[in-house]
């Protein structure tokens, strides 16, 4: 018969699968690559990556998650490139020393910002790029189904996440990217428009647009400062909330919720 | 494994869609009975197909009728009148219920043709309000002025769009692609379909996938129609306007997208990224047939095509693909919908 036979096998995997909990429990870990010698500015970059211990705190940050696999998390020097894809194969994800440099780069060169604007774009925007990245590695640990190009899912989940902690984290996330987005757009002409990611342009008004469809009232100076187009805020309720059932549909299910309470509890 | 029955679903809904492109396109009103030219002719069921149409029904897709218009609204304006005509005669909304027959909707789409409200530039459109799907009859007024301009270009530079299209085929491929496009809004919306992009891209994906689904001269017509109307539509102006300039638009909305940065507020990608979505899908989808977009210098060789559209069937194979009927997609795949004209 077959049925003894298939509930014996049934049996040894699930011992195999509390031995394999047991002994190899999912991690998350996080690491530094060493900046070129020669360069002070990727230098500059990877000690402010390591004193702010930003890393570590995605990671805490991350815990609610159920891993199924380990995930690394690193901080590197990329050859000149502002990112390094995700790599599905080592389960890592990848802060360039670069990107970071160039956000500080950019907001140096708005001499006549705001101390205060200076600063929140710089920490908005390293939120938004580690968020950014990490979020490609969540898509494929879960098998999360993509509609739409990819890099405008992970800038919507990135500014979706941004909005579960409370709205003076919100601000500053969401509208230092902003900002960031503004300061940094170039022209797209012909060929541009082939490029996986999103003008700089398209991305301020994303984050903003969930920014105003999640909490109106917190961000109701969006549409009345004429930052939204009055055609796109209409629409940005109904864009939150699609975003808001694409991650209750596709990543809840692997995220711990008393954990989760605990996180948006606490103060980042 | 899925491959099959995907593609049996992407015929039916890009059969569907280009049974509508052909009657609004061709005025010579022909019916379903004649022959299939190319289309389902490939597939061995095929001869047998032209008697299964009787198992095409769905009580979840209807035609919206209101006195007695089978769904074919009274145009308010007189030109429209022949359109609509030809329409009915075609059948289009008749044979779009019949492609959208294998799918398993939980609850009822409705669908009917209007002369819509927005003008001359009106398209067709998805409503989530009555959950209905709304095929324009300003439309295809609108595209016959693009397919003129199309071909013109086309004659003075070979070169100016990746393929080269014909009126009647445009006409039929553009009609097709845009009813797919809203067929995937309406999908999204029915089918509580879990969007983490943008949905206008996503609708774009939609319409590409299932058309190349279909054999490539069948899929060519549809993918060329929706690549090169993308090229004829600007992207976003480079230069600031002059609000004192005479033409300097009054309406708002009209003003955001006269501006550099403004305009990038819009829900859809520009014309330039929806362009080159769809030619990445095309050769992310069969590398051989469309591999000259790769070397003719249409796509960036550092863009991963292979990848996004195996993220497309992904999504594609975990949201929608559950709700089909394998059996009825079959018969759907087997029909014969094309016309001759529209294939060359």
């Amino acid at each position: 018969m077959r049925r003894p036979t298939l509930a014996a096998a049934i049996v040894s995997l699930m011992q195999w699968l509390v031995l394999a909990a047991a002994t190899a429990a999912p991690q998350l870990n996080i690491g530094y690559g060493d900046a070129p010698a020669d360069d002070a500015a990727l230098a500059h970059a990877h000690d402010i990556l390591v004193k702010s211990q930003a890393l570590e705190e995605l990671g805490s940050f991350l815990n609610p998650l159920r891993l199924p696999t380990d995930l690394n998390i690193r901080g590197d020097a990329c050859g000149g490139a502002f990112r390094r894809p995700y790599d599905s194969t080592t389960k890592t994800v990848t802060i360039c020393y670069e990107m970071i440099a160039r956000i500080l780069d950019v907001a140096k060169a708005q001499t006549s910002a705001s101390d205060q604007d200076r600063n929140q774009a710089i920490v908005g925007t390293i939120v938004e790029a580690l968020f950014h990245e990490t979020a490609y590695a969540l898509f494929d640990l879960f098998d999360v189904p993509i509609w739409g190009r990819v890099d405008d899912a992970a800038d919507r989940l990135t500014a979706f996440v941004m909005m579960q902690f409370g709205e003076d984290n919100a601000r500053t996330t969401i509208l230092g990217a902003a900002l960031f987005f503004n300061w940094s757009a170039r022209t797209w002409t012909g060929q541009d428009f082939a490029s996986t990611e999103a003008p700089e342009a398209q991305r301020f008004f994303n984050f903003l647009c969930i920014a105003y469809g999640g909490d109106p009232i917190a961000f109701d100076n969006l549409k009345t400062n004429g930052a939204l187009p009055e055609y796109r805020s209409a629409q940005c309720a109904k864009e939150y909330q699609q975003v808001r059932k694409a991650f209750d549909l596709r990543l809840m299910p692997f995220i711990d919720p008393d954990l989760l309470v605990k996180a948006r509890a606490r103060t980042w | 494994m899925v491959r099959p029955t995907l593609r049996a679903v992407a015929l039916l809904a890009f059969a569907l869609s280009l049974a509508a492109a052909d009657a609004a396109a061709s005025g010579s009103g022909g019916n379903n009975a004649s022959p299939a030219p190319a289309g389902g002719a490939a597939n061995p069921a095929a001869s047998r197909a032209a008697n299964d149409d009787a198992a095409l029904t769905n009580g979840k897709v209807r035609i919206a009728e209101e006195n007695g218009d089978r769904g074919y609204r009274q145009p308010k304006t007189a030109a429209y009148a022949d359109t609509r005509v030809k329409m009915m005669k075609r059948q289009v909304l008749e044979e779009y219920v019949k492609f959208l027959a294998p799918l398993k909707l939980p609850k009822t789409l409705w669908v009917y043709v209007d002369e819509c409200d927005g003008g001359d530039g009106a398209s067709p459109y998805y409503s989530p309000d009555n959950r209905a799907l709304v095929m324009c009859y300003q439309f295809m007024k609108t595209m016959e002025d693009r397919a003129a301009l199309i071909t013109q270009a086309e004659a003075k530079n070979p070169k100016f769009f990746p393929m080269k299209v014909t009126r009647d085929g445009f006409l039929a491929g553009v009609f097709a692609g845009v009813i797919l496009h809203e067929t995937g809004h309406a999908l999204f919306d029915v089918l509580d379909v879990p969007i983490m992009g943008r949905e206008e891209d996503a609708a774009d994906e939609i319409s590409t996938f299932v058309a190349l689904q279909f054999q490539p001269k069948l899929a060519d017509v549809v993918v060329a129609a929706y690549a090169d109307v993308g090229e004829t539509f600007a992207n976003p102006p480079t230069d600031a306007p002059d609000p004192k300039a005479a033409d300097y638009p009054k309406d708002k909305t009209e003003q955001c997208f006269a501006d550099p940065f403004c305009a990038f507020a819009d829900v859809h990608g520009t014309w330039g990224q929806r362009f080159y979505n769809t030619l990445c899908l095309m050769y992310g989808g069969n590398p051989q047939h469309y591999g000259f977009l790769l070397t003719g210098g249409w796509l960036p060789k550092n863009r991963d095509c292979p990848a996004e559209y195996a993220q497309v069937r992904h999504a594609f194979a975990k949201t929608i693909y559950p709700f089909i009927d394998t059996d009825l997609m079959a018969k759907v795949q087997a029909r014969a919908w094309f016309k001759v004209n529209e294939l060359k």
